[in-house]
């Protein structure tokens, strides 16, 4: 390959060391990193800090979210560029290993004591990780090296079949946390990632109608525990539980209102300090700055939502390859599902299904995990070229 | 070597391979999947921003005021109400605090029945009751409504201690009314309740909210506006759990004006205790037209007592039997009392009888009929009649009326002195020929005259209209019968012995004859006096008003008012019940009564003033289902007169035997 290249520097000493670094340069790709998608996703995460300092600082102590916050927000720089830092590639192998111990550690969470009501926790001196964050991932990169070891042909029952399984066992083990949110989240990346990856229209259409009649069956059956049934159902109807998820989503609803156009300000919502608005700093962080920086605010977070989407987009798009891009899709929909349901749910037109904003909200798990992910989308974007051409 | 396995473990094809794989087509159908997936997302990037612009801009000021409501709890401060005083400045009612519990319901969010446990526990009450009452409680969610009143302090230090228990309840003094005399002028002073909705909706505009205590009856009704003062009003700011984070504003309690009434405490009791023994000698008594050995006592029902001053409508004195006690409303009356009070069985113990029963005036009346007659020129003072009990004249052939007694000779003067009935036929039926040839005014005019068939216009709530009947009325009354529409002699006659259609409450009685002692003044009857303010300065004061003066021949007044002095002595209707009242230095005009209802017992009337020439006291006592008006109304007046008066009382009291 070398040798094809134009000026032969093995005769030219000056050259070869101008040219070597020139090489190392071009050889490096930092420089095809996507800086914009790197902007949206440290904007958000600084906007996310900004946002839990208001909604806990009449906590005590005062600064105690924000510390940690900021604690994983420079974690989650070095889990970014790890996930940037080797070609994306070196994962196909591993895939297997990845999903393995997902699957593995998604059984000892089950072990581990419930908090409230659900575990979904292993507990750590410093930090309780959240298997299911990691699963998610997982799912991704085992799909992709699936449908990509496939071609892009999922078109037999069987690799349907199969590439399905992937997504159905992770999800079986978190609903057992229980985790609806996580659960469902699951699905729709891999429901995303198949139509994608080369499902059949048919396929898609089986899939369909069979989540349908396990939904009928769930709830016939009374697989769902009520409160998480409630918890489903109450934005469609908010008198149903008016006193628990019904009024959450009340206050969180006269929260978001009540901002108009400009916010009452930075610190100054009322819901948000006298604490109408429950967890204001992880599942309904959307309300505090709905509240504080009112439709202004909110639209700046959805814009740079959604240059992160179309910038993962493009990185999907032009992608080297078929792991790649099924890498890169699985991403956004990951990030698309979170961002749509978790802002649905705050403005009443999504279920309460306890998904954290991707960014913003605080917990490290997500955190460490969002970012690895956009380390893993910089990642297939600046290796998009075709090795030394 | 490990990893060596797992590198190729499974794989169609070495990771870099994958590098090659791109044909143009799969890059075109790649391309297709990932814009269904682009368009989705786009779908749900709008719907979300609509939804936005929707929340925060187009309903955005709705959201904004519910959370003003969310943040800002008021709390009102009740105001104590004005005192209420009688006319010598003795308090009849006043204000003290008293320890409470309230519970501001929305406060108590999901824990609702776990605190209710506990209050009931607490306060030892039904968890029903304290259920009931926050429930049929209008006040808007963030008011307290007051549970129990009057509870001991160390209920009130348990729940403050134990606040974090007990979240909404407040523990807290707040100013109720004391009632000294308990039933005392019950039914002038009326009681206090809770503002219901058709109320709030009519005075809204004059500052009411629900939850408000209004009066509902007496001068707390009447003057509730300047009696109730002004709620306090704390703003604050609370937190999700309803701490108090800080103050927002504060405007303080203004107490109630003092309202002094024109009542005299003394006299009041008297008169309650004189109507109260009244009664119960009526009940002693037999009734000889008893139909059944179960009705042969006098039921006495019902009993109303008014004194008021002829020269200044000033009421003095005003009973009502049967009372009830004020005291029972305090801090909210319970069910079971509220069920009693209510009970037909207990002849409606809060009903003001005095301006509420609507019953025929019977013989009190014929002073207007005797006036009547005079000024028409039918009759003149000398005028003679024969009573031989039955009176057959005219139309009566067939259809006699009779006397209640035999009075033989007779004339005008003595008619009244002893009430004779043909004497007042007679009147009667002349009346009936005229207004037949449309000669002369008609009774029913005359008996307007005399204020009577409309309200007095005293300062209380629920008085009766009462009822003159006239051919006109009897149209109206009987629209759907017209075979009841005819107007008969006996209408017109009836009528001349205060019978028939013809009802007036007690405190018309009184008012007829204090224009009668005024000289056909009519001072219009009032219980409020003047109205001060915190300071003891007087912020407005009653002054007499002259509702209808009657232009009444000097020489007729003074004949019927001599009448009116025989009643009480020689062969007078009530001779025998003022037996040894000091009659030459205090001279009483009266007039005793019994008038028939059909189906019922007789009321028994005793109206008079005195002393006659300057008459300083008009006295209307009337008893119902009580017997004849001498026997047991009479001396229930002679009893007040000799408290008016300073007489010592005689011991027993004769009844007199006379209608």
């Amino acid at each position: 390959m070398m040798s094809s290249r134009p000026g032969n520097a093995e005769f030219s000493p000056g050259l070869v060391r101008r040219s070597a670094s020139k090489e190392l340069l071009k050889r490096f790709p930092m420089r095809n990193v996507d800086k914009l998608l790197l902007f949206a996703a440290l904007a958000l995460g600084v906007f996310g800090i900004i946002m839990i300092f208001s909604a806990t600082r009449a906590d005590t102590p005062s600064t105690f979210y924000l510390k940690r916050q900021l604690l994983f927000f420079v974690l989650a720089l070095l889990f970014m560029a790890l996930g940037a830092g080797f070609d994306y590639h070196k994962t196909m192998p591993y895939a297997k290993i990845i999903y393995g111990v997902t699957v593995f550690l998604l059984m000892v969470v089950l072990l581990f004591p419930a908090r409230g009501g659900a575990h979904r926790w292993i507990s750590l001196p410093f930090f309780d990780p959240q298997p299911s964050e990691i699963a998610k991932l997982a799912v991704i990169i085992m799909l992709a090296t699936f449908i990509a070891d496939r071609r892009m042909e999922l078109s037999s029952i069987k690799d349907f079949a199969q590439a399905l399984g992937i997504a159905l066992v992770p999800m079986f083990f978190i609903f057992l946390e229980p985790d609806l949110g996580m659960t469902l989240s699951i699905f729709i990346i891999a429901v995303g990632m198949l139509v994608v990856g080369g499902a059949t229209l048919r396929q898609m259409a089986v899939l369909g109608a069979g989540s349908l009649v396990a939904v009928l069956a769930a709830l016939q059956l009374h697989v769902l525990k009520s409160y998480q049934l409630t918890r489903l159902m109450v934005f469609l109807k908010p008198d149903m539980d008016p006193l628990q998820s019904g009024y959450n989503l009340l206050q969180s609803k006269i929260a978001i209102g009540s901002g108009q156009l400009l916010g009452k300000g930075l610190f100054q919502g009322t819901q948000t300090n006298l604490k109408f608005i429950p967890e204001h700093h992880t599942d309904f962080i959307f309300s505090v700055i709905g509240e504080e920086l009112g439709f202004l605010g909110a639209v700046v977070l959805l814009a740079l939502f959604a240059v992160l989407l179309w910038r993962a987009f493009k990185i999907a798009i032009t992608a080297r390859d078929p792991f790649g891009t099924m890498l890169a899709v699985g991403i956004v929909v990951m990030f698309f599902f979170q961002i749509v349901v978790n802002v649905g749910m705050t403005m009443g037109i999504m279920p309460i299904t306890g998904i954290p904003l991707p960014f913003v909200s605080y917990g490290g798990s997500s955190l460490l995990v969002n970012f690895f992910c956009i380390g893993l989308l910089l990642n297939i974007g600046m290796r998009r070229f075709p090795k030394g051409t | 070597m490990f990893m060596q396995l797992f590198k190729r473990n499974g794989l169609k094809i070495k990771p870099d391979e994958t590098t090659y794989y791109k044909p143009d087509t799969a890059q075109d159908n790649l391309q297709r999947r990932i814009a269904i997936l682009g368009i989705v997302i786009a779908i749900a990037f709008a719907v979300l921003f609509t939804r936005l612009w929707f929340m925060q801009i187009v309903s955005g000021n709705d959201y904004r005021k519910k959370a003003e409501g969310n943040r800002i709890r008021e709390i009102s401060v009740e105001a104590p109400r004005g005192r209420i005083l009688d006319r010598n400045g003795l308090v009849l009612v006043k204000n003290r605090n008293a320890l409470t519990i309230s519970v501001v319901p929305a406060e108590m969010k999901d824990q609702e029945e776990a605190v209710i446990g506990r209050l009931s526990k607490l306060l030892g009450m039904g968890e029903k009751e304290i259920a009931y009452k926050i429930e049929k409680s209008q006040a808007p969610n963030r008011r307290a409504v007051l549970i129990k009143s009057d509870v001991g302090e160390e209920i009130v230090t348990y729940v403050r201690e134990h606040q974090r228990e007990f979240p909404g309840v407040i523990a807290s003094t707040r100013p109720v009314r004391e009632y000294p005399y308990s039933s005392l002028a019950a039914h002038i002073i009326g009681y206090l309740g809770e503002i219901n909705p058709e109320m709030l909706e009519e005075k809204k505009g004059e500052g009411y909210i629900a939850g408000d205590e209004i009066g509902l009856s007496g001068v707390e009704s009447t003057y509730d506006e300047e009696l109730r003062g002004k709620v306090g009003k704390y703003r604050l700011e609370v937190d999700a759990q309803g701490n108090s984070i800080r103050e927002i504003s504060r405007e303080e309690a203004r107490a109630g004006q003092n309202m002094r009434t024109t009542i005299d405490q003394n006299i009041q009791a008297l008169v309650e205790s004189s109507l109260m023994s009244g009664v119960e000698i009526a009940r002693t008594r037999n009734d000889p037209e008893a139909k059944t050995k179960e009705d042969i006592r006098y039921k006495a029902t019902g009993a109303a007592a008014v004194v008021m001053d002829p020269k200044t409508g000033e009421v003095i004195a005003m009973a009502s039997y049967p009372t009830f006690s004020l005291n029972d409303f305090v801090g909210g009356i319970s069910d079971k009392k509220w069920k009693q009070l209510t009970d037909p069985k207990n002849e409606y113990p809060m009903n003001n009888r005095a301006i509420m029963s609507e019953l025929p005036p019977g013989s009190t009346f014929k002073v207007v009929t005797a006036l009547a007659a005079l000024k028409e020129g039918t009759y003149n003072m000398q005028s003679a009649f024969d009573c031989a009990h039955v009176f057959t004249t005219g139309p009566f052939k067939d259809y006699p009326k009779t006397c209640w007694s035999t009075h033989n000779h007779i004339d005008l003067f003595n008619g009244i002195v002893e009430s004779c009935d043909i004497v007042f036929y007679n009147l009667g039926l002349t009346f009936y020929q005229r207004q037949g040839t449309s000669t002369g005014r008609p009774l029913w005019e005359y008996t307007r005259d005399w204020q009577l068939g409309k309200r007095t216009g005293i300062d209380l709530t629920s008085e009766m209209d009462g009822r003159v009947p006239s051919p006109e009325w009897k149209k109206d009354f009987n629209k759907d019968n017209p075979e009841y529409q005819v107007w008969y002699p006996g209408d017109t006659v009836n009528m001349a012995i205060g019978q028939g259609d013809i009802l007036t409450t007690p405190l018309q009685v009184a008012y007829m004859y204090s224009g009668l002692a005024n000289n056909g003044k009519f001072m219009r009857p009032h219980v409020m006096k003047q109205l001060e303010d915190v300071d003891g300065k007087v912020v407005k004061k009653v002054q007499p008003e002259v509702s209808a003066e009657l232009q009444i021949d000097p020489q007729h007044l003074n004949f019927v008012i001599q009448a009116l002095t025989g009643v009480v002595q020689g062969g007078g209707t009530a001779s025998a019940t003022f037996e040894g009242f000091p009659i030459a230095q205090i001279p009483v005009a009266g007039k005793t009564g019994t008038s028939e209802i059909a189906g019922k017992q007789p009321t028994a009337w005793f109206v008079c003033f005195a002393p006659v020439g300057d008459p300083k006291y008009v006295v209307a006592v009337a008893i119902e289902q009580g017997g004849h008006g001498g026997e047991v109304a009479a001396p229930v007046a002679r009893r007040i007169l000799e408290g008016l008066f300073n007489i010592p009382p005689a011991g027993e009291i004769r009844p007199s035997v006379g209608d």
